[in-house]
């Protein structure tokens, strides 16, 4: 049981893989529609993406086999102190989510004001910043930027649905 | 002849005018290849509209300083922040930023300048001596030429894969598999598009860059609770770099450079594929192979020197023959028609003062880089010294704003987010990102070329080895791969 855990968790992203270049295999046909492709040669526009995707799935069952070989030499103590590393996953999260709600926020609030929200999160979220710090670089990075890219490259970021 | 156009070039090069026109051009081109998003194409682009109300001669010399200051720049985003500015950075960034971490990001940024800058001149001097020989060797590849060159160069993914070979190699078929999303460039149907008009053209190896390298980076460091300080530490590195501190380089410079030459002839290669093919060569042939991909500034150097060496090696097929070399040279192309000449052997004789003008505004643009790149290092090197609560959001907003304007479209944000969120999951599980990238730049060309090979021969792998010069770099492709295999085997 221990072993097969611990197998899991070591090759969580090779199982990742396997099941995306498993996926990848079987939604050849549908994502690639090839209505009449004699004449050109024996490779066609599925033969590489089906080599590819049985690749990865060949290559992600050899390391997840690799990986059992080597659990069995590995004493639990060893495992567990590579394990440990001091990531705050939290903190990635949160910042996740702040470009996402940004991203989903973009188009309606437009970019001055979800960008003065973006960048006061991020830094509350870093941490150890002064509010000044805070005020002074969420406006350098929203207002001036937006007029700078509109003004010199032509370059319209969305102003908002909201304000018309 | 030659000489008389010389004359002829270097008095219009040297008009006070022209003079400041490259000033401006490399200026222009530093701050586009140094902003992560903003390419040298774009760069380009934008400059050429302004090039119409001037002589041929000026147009040229603005569009020469902005494609040579900006090829050279995407190193400094790419040592600096771990975001190539252009394509041809990639190999550069895997040392640079290593590098930057421990604090030697001034070397590594004035070892980039010098090789560019070497790089560009040998490029440059190839152009004016060699131009029309090295136009007929551009003839000579087909696709199967094409093939084995671009395969060859996918063969550097074994070398850069790091610690797990197995890891590599998955990172390695991604990245084939997201060149492969887009309408197919023989059959014309799309793959993997899932009916979206925006996957149509394929996934913008722009976007990922900004995804994999700076947007995965910055959750990193958020997740190392960065929170005082520089992201770097200050290391005792040397303030001041000489010509006399890149001496030790100087055979991977010229050997880089002339690899670059030959790559950047040949249409449909470019920058990329020259800069990890001479990186693959200066590890193989390097005393400390082991420092590559960690904190090698030989390693830079052979990245810079190839992409600066393809920069006007890539306009020889397109003034000789009319064939661009790249979008860049295409541009360039455009440039020529748009003032009224035709590209092609008689350019040389019915405008040769105009050709040397070229070829000589390589050379000082390549002299002004270097000038304004030793005032601007200083500055470029401050950036680390900013604490990280301050610089990961101008980070952030520059790679959001740099994506949004590859398309002006949202999907290029979510393009670049979703690669952030995949490079991260690199850098948690140890997947190296050097090979994904290296695939995605080659992958469609591999692919491309060695179908239309397919296509010439009815189906018959032959092709492949009965070309000469395809089977030359075959040839040397087993050895490259084999070679070290071999030396271990026969040391045992």
């Amino acid at each position: 049981m221990f072993g097969a855990v611990n197998l899991l968790k070591r090759s969580i992203s090779s199982v990742v893989t396997l099941v995306v270049g498993v996926i990848v295999f079987l939604s050849i046909p549908s994502q690639i529609v090839i209505h009449d492709s004699e004449g050109l040669s024996s490779v066609d526009a599925r033969t590489v993406p089906y080599l590819i995707s049985s690749l990865i799935v060949i290559i992600s069952l050899i390391i997840i086999i690799s990986e059992g070989f080597k659990i069995r030499k590995e004493t639990p103590d060893t495992f567990e102190r590579k394990l440990r590393v001091q990531t705050s996953y939290g903190r990635v999260f949160l910042a996740f989510s702040a470009i996402t709600l940004w991203l989903i926020a973009l188009p309606y609030l437009g970019f001055n004001i979800t960008t003065i929200l973006l960048v006061v999160s991020v830094m509350v979220i870093i941490g150890n910043c002064r509010w000044w710090q805070i005020a002074l670089l969420s406006l350098i990075l929203s207002v001036p930027i937006n007029y700078l890219l509109a003004n010199v490259l032509r370059v319209y970021l969305p102003s908002g649905s909201i304000f018309g | 002849m030659m000489v008389e156009n010389l004359f002829y070039a270097l008095s219009a090069v040297f008009q006070l005018q022209n003079l400041l026109l490259i000033f401006v051009g490399t200026a222009i081109g530093m701050l586009f290849g140094a902003l992560p998003g903003l390419t040298v194409t774009l760069a380009v682009t934008l400059v050429l509209p302004f090039t119409f109300d001037l002589s041929p001669e000026s147009g040229i010399i603005l569009l020469t300083g902005v494609y040579c200051a900006g090829t050279y720049a995407g190193s400094i985003s790419a040592i600096l922040i771990n975001t190539p500015g252009t394509p041809s950075s990639a190999a550069t960034a895997w040392d640079g930023y290593p590098l930057t971490q421990k604090g030697r990001s001034f070397e590594a940024l004035s070892i980039a300048l010098h090789a560019s800058v070497l790089g560009g001149l040998i490029s440059a001097v190839a152009l004016i001596f060699f131009a029309p020989m090295l136009a007929k060797t551009a003839l000579a590849f087909g696709p199967s030429e094409r093939f084995a060159l671009t395969f060859f160069g996918l063969t550097i993914i074994a070398r850069v894969s790091g610690n797990s070979m197995s890891k590599g190699f998955i990172s390695a078929l991604f990245g084939l598999l997201i060149a492969s999303v887009g309408v197919d460039p023989i059959m014309g149907v799309p793959r993997f598009s899932f009916n979206t008009f925006y996957l149509y053209g394929g996934i913008g190896m722009i976007e990922v860059f900004i995804g994999i390298f700076a947007i995965a980076e910055i959750f990193n460091q958020i997740g190392k609770r960065a929170e005082a300080g520089g992201l770097t530490e200050r290391g005792t590195q040397k303030k001041i770099m000489r010509w006399g501190d890149i001496v030790p380089y100087y055979w991977t410079v010229v050997k880089s450079s002339v690899i670059g030459i030959v790559i950047g002839v040949i249409p449909g290669t470019g920058g990329s594929i020259a800069s990890f093919i001479a990186y693959d060569e200066a590890k193989r042939s390097s005393k400390e192979p082991e420092k590559f991909g960690k904190e090698s500034l030989e390693g830079i150097a052979a990245s810079e020197s190839a992409n600066n060496g393809v920069t006007a090696a890539t306009l020889i097929p397109t003034l000789t023959l009319g064939i661009p070399g790249n979008t860049v040279a295409a541009i360039f192309l455009g440039a020529l028609l748009i003032h009224g000449l035709t590209p092609g052997p008689q350019l040389f004789v019915n405008q040769g003062g105009l050709m040397y003008t070229i070829m000589v505004s390589f050379i000082l643009a390549n002299i002004v880089m270097y000038v304004q790149g030793r005032f601007a290092l200083k500055w470029f090197d401050k950036i680390i010294d900013i604490p990280a609560g301050v610089l990961l959001p101008v980070i952030l907003i520059m790679c959001l704003i740099g994506a949004y304007t590859i398309s002006n479209s949202m999907n290029s944000i979510i393009v670049a987010l979703i690669f952030g969120v995949i490079g991260y999951a690199m850098i948690k599980f140890e997947y190296p990102t050097a090979p994904l990238v290296i695939a995605i730049i080659l992958g469609s060309m591999v692919e491309e070329s060695m179908r239309q090979s397919l296509i010439l021969s009815d189906g018959s792998g032959m092709i492949f080895l009965t070309q000469p010069i395809s089977l030359l770099f075959l040839v040397l492709t087993a050895f490259v791969t084999l070679s070290p295999v071999v030396m271990r085997l026969w040391r045992k």
